[in-house]
């Protein structure tokens, strides 16, 4: 099976996986108002809202076996259990494996009722209005298809039917009139609070970046490698000096040289600059540049910025590179002595990512 | 460049010790008259008998292409191309430079072999002054079809059929890419031949021994030998005649040897690289080069010392094909930089987080799109270079120091 293929079972498991847990709440409030009818006796209402509570459970697990073994994303079977330990999107997978262990939690004390006494089970079993919340949250907020139309149509369905069977579950209820009343806030503010913020965010473009998707993972490289720690530079315009060296070294097969420009920069900004640049040597001892390559960064990560020349004219370089979290445009103004030594002003444009 | 001799050696055989080409008077008491008894009906059964095929790179069957300008309305025009762009070859300019009477008399052979009445040599300057000689060693004989020589560019794409003909009608040396092709209407309008300078020196040879001659050398599909030029790690470069289907490791033994080469370019800049591991299995026909996903193409071979770094030498290769571009299809001219682009970047490693994603779709939207196969060939040599160069290509994936430190071992022009 095609990578692809896991990805789209994945996101399926994970849709189908609502509908069920959608079905189990209406059902236990259901079960809880005592509700039947000629056709839905209790034993039947209860039966369906237990083996259908086992079915999305098994929905659920085939929703994270495919996300593992689906290589694209990062994640393990530990995170998904273990709440907010991904390195892909943290809050919005983690709160997955909380709705998760929840839901395992609440399968496990129903398994075991006879041995922990129905008070205590029934006082656990409230924990399924968080649980279902929660797993709706985790969807909208790292759901692929999570702004397709239908599936839109879909969740507000659900979130309705949830909703009502709440509001009936307390109508019904012999509690006491304050919790009744909070019951019922609660069953209309937490949607609202959702669908404000959905509204505001993973409906919105550019999501993905600010879920926290892995930069590497938005570009879709060959190789994942592990994200830099963020390079203390400064996030404004700076000015500083320039000391190193450049070296030329000899011609290749193709007549070609390697210009290497190493040193520090320092003032504003302290930080280790190394430029590569090839090309074919001119008789005025310039170069006509075929290919460039340069990092710049703190000396504990030099390759905090990487990139390339994009203007050169004698010895001023105008260099883009680009950090993990924004973009850093670099004008070079050098003196080059005849032993190589090179010094210069340096003046730093930090812009963040388009 | 040298010529080296190997067995069987049926068109650099005789070849004068001083180098000089061969004289009008050496070639006749060499090869003897030209075979003019045969009717061109029955050349061209000779032809199509000994499975001939082009020499040039694409390896078509020499007796279809007669065929295809046979009994037109208008005489067929032929053309022996001896444009050779592909820099790494040398054989076209060896032939025409020692042996220049063999391709004139193949030239006059497939003329009569198709009924006509006009030939064009086309070479290079490096070449045209040998080919002028033996056509004036020739003189003018009456009834012979008239035979005129030109210069082309110097140039890649010169040599591609279409590029050839439209220069040769007073164009840019450009491919074309609407009908009708040189076959309908080529040169000053006639149905026109183009063959490869050495197909025709091999024509020369069938039409005088015979098909079951030639095919004694060769395999079954690959008859005959062909001539191979060598470049790179092995100690005596040059263009070497081997027969079709003897292994590549002889002949690089042939060549003095490659010191451990580590990869060889097996086609030309157009070709295909093969790891040493696979090659010292690798015969030299088209039939078994295929299992490497490559053809013997330009038979030019190009071995790579251990110690340079092939995704770097790709890189060059790469830049100088998108420079050869003639400039006239979208996915060539900015597909190929594009390509020579990501390669560099690998090599310079001018990228934060360094894959080959963005290449791999560069060259997939390079290939299959032009008017020639120039972009195609282009994308084949880099994806050859990404398998073949795996260790490399993870070193610059890793954005680790490059092998070759960004130098290049291959010399282009």
């Amino acid at each position: 099976m095609s990578s692809q293929a896991l990805w789209f079972a994945t996101r399926g498991f994970g849709v189908v996986a609502l509908l069920l847990l959608t079905a189990v709440v209406v059902l236990g409030a259901a079960g809880a108002t005592r509700w039947r009818s000629r056709r839905w006796p209790r034993f039947v209402v209860a039966g369906l809202h237990r083996n259908l509570t086992l079915l999305a459970l098994v929905f659920i697990v085939l929703h994270v076996v495919t996300t593992v073994v689906d290589g694209y994303a990062p994640i393990s079977l530990l995170n998904a259990v273990f709440p907010f330990t991904s390195p892909y999107r943290p809050i919005w997978l983690g709160l997955g494996a909380v709705a998760f262990d929840l839901l395992l939690a609440l399968t496990a004390t129903s398994l075991l009722r006879a041995r922990i006494g129905y008070r205590r089970w029934r006082a656990l079993h409230w924990l399924a209005y968080a649980s279902w919340p929660v797993a709706l949250v985790h969807g909208l907020g790292t759901g692929t298809d999570a702004r397709l139309a239908w599936l839109q149509v879909v969740t507000l369905a659900c979130v309705a039917c949830v909703v009502g069977a709440v509001l009936w579950r307390v109508s019904g209820s012999r509690a006491t009139s304050g919790l009744r009343r909070a019951s019922t806030v609660a069953a209309l503010a937490v949607p609202l609070a959702i669908g404000g913020w959905y509204l505001g965010g993973p409906a919105r473009h550019g999501w993905a970046a600010r879920a926290g998707t892995p930069r590497s993972l938005l570009v879709r490289p060959a190789v994942t490698l592990p994200a830099a720690a963020a390079p203390a530079l400064p996030t404004n315009a700076f000015t500083g000096t320039f000391t190193g060296r450049v070296e030329e070294s000899s011609r290749d097969a193709n007549g070609r040289v390697l210009v290497n420009i190493s040193g520090r920069t320092s003032g504003d900004s302290r930080g280790v600059l190394w430029i590569r640049l090839q090309g074919e040597p001119l008789e005025d001892g310039g170069v006509t540049m075929t290919a460039s390559g340069a990092s710049y960064g703190p000396s504990s990560t030099p390759d905090a910025y990487v990139g390339k020349i994009v203007g050169l004219q004698g010895t001023r370089i105008l260099l883009s590179l680009n950090g993990s979290t924004n973009r850093l445009s670099l004008l070079l103004d050098l003196n080059v002595d005849s032993s190589g030594v090179a010094t210069g002003t340096v003046q730093g444009n930090p812009a963040s990512l388009g | 460049m040298t010529v080296a001799e190997s067995a069987p050696s049926r068109l650099l055989d005789g070849l004068r010790a001083d180098g000089a080409p061969v004289s009008l008077v050496e070639h006749l008491e060499r090869y003897g008259p030209l075979p003019l008894e045969l009717r061109p009906e029955e050349l061209r059964v000779r032809i199509a008998e000994s499975g001939l095929t082009g020499r040039g790179g694409a390896a078509f069957p020499t007796a279809a292409k007669l065929e295809s300008v046979t009994g037109r309305h208008t005489r067929p025009v032929v053309v022996a191309n001896g444009a050779e762009g592909e820099p790494a070859s040398g054989k076209d300019k060896v032939l025409l430079a020692y042996a220049p009477q063999l391709v004139v008399d193949g030239a006059l052979l497939a003329a009569r072999a198709v009924g006509a009445k006009r030939i064009v040599i086309a070479t290079t300057a490096a070449t045209h002054a040998f080919v002028a000689r033996a056509l004036a060693e020739r003189g003018r004989e009456a009834g012979r079809p008239a035979v005129r020589s030109a210069v082309v560019p110097d140039r890649f794409v010169t040599g591609e059929e279409t590029a050839l003909v439209q220069f040769l009608n007073g164009g840019p040396a450009l491919p074309t890419f609407t009908p009708p092709r040189p076959y309908e209407r080529g040169v000053g309008g006639a149905p026109t031949v183009v063959l490869n300078v050495e197909t025709l020196a091999q024509l020369a040879l069938v039409a005088r021994f015979g098909p079951a001659w030639f095919r004694s050398a060769g395999t079954r599909d690959e008859p005959g030998t062909a001539l191979v030029t060598i470049s790179g790690a092995v100690r005596d470069p040059g263009v070497y005649e081997v027969e079709l289907g003897s292994p590549l490791a002889r002949l690089l033994q042939e060549a003095g040897g490659d010191g451990g080469a580590q990869a060889y370019l097996v086609g030309g800049f157009f070709g295909t690289w093969i790891g040493a591991a696979e090659a010292s299995s690798a015969l030299l026909s088209n039939a078994d080069l295929a299992r490497f996903g490559a053809s013997l193409g330009a038979r030019a071979i190009v071995a790579l010392p251990a110690g340079a770094c092939g995704i770097a030498e790709t890189a060059r290769i790469a830049r100088y094909l998108a420079e050869q571009s003639a400039g006239q299809c979208g996915p060539c001219v900015h597909g190929l930089a594009a390509v020579a682009e990501s390669l560099e970047d690998l090599v310079l490693r001018s990228r934060r987080t360094p894959d080959t994603g963005l290449l791999r779709r560069r060259l997939a939207q390079a290939a299959n799109r032009g008017a020639c196969r120039h972009p195609d060939g282009a994308a084949a040599l880099v994806a050859s270079s990404l398998r073949v160069f795996s260790a490399e290509l993870d070193r610059h994936l890793h954005r680790r120091r490059c092998t070759g430190n960004g130098r290049t071992v291959i010399q282009l022009p």
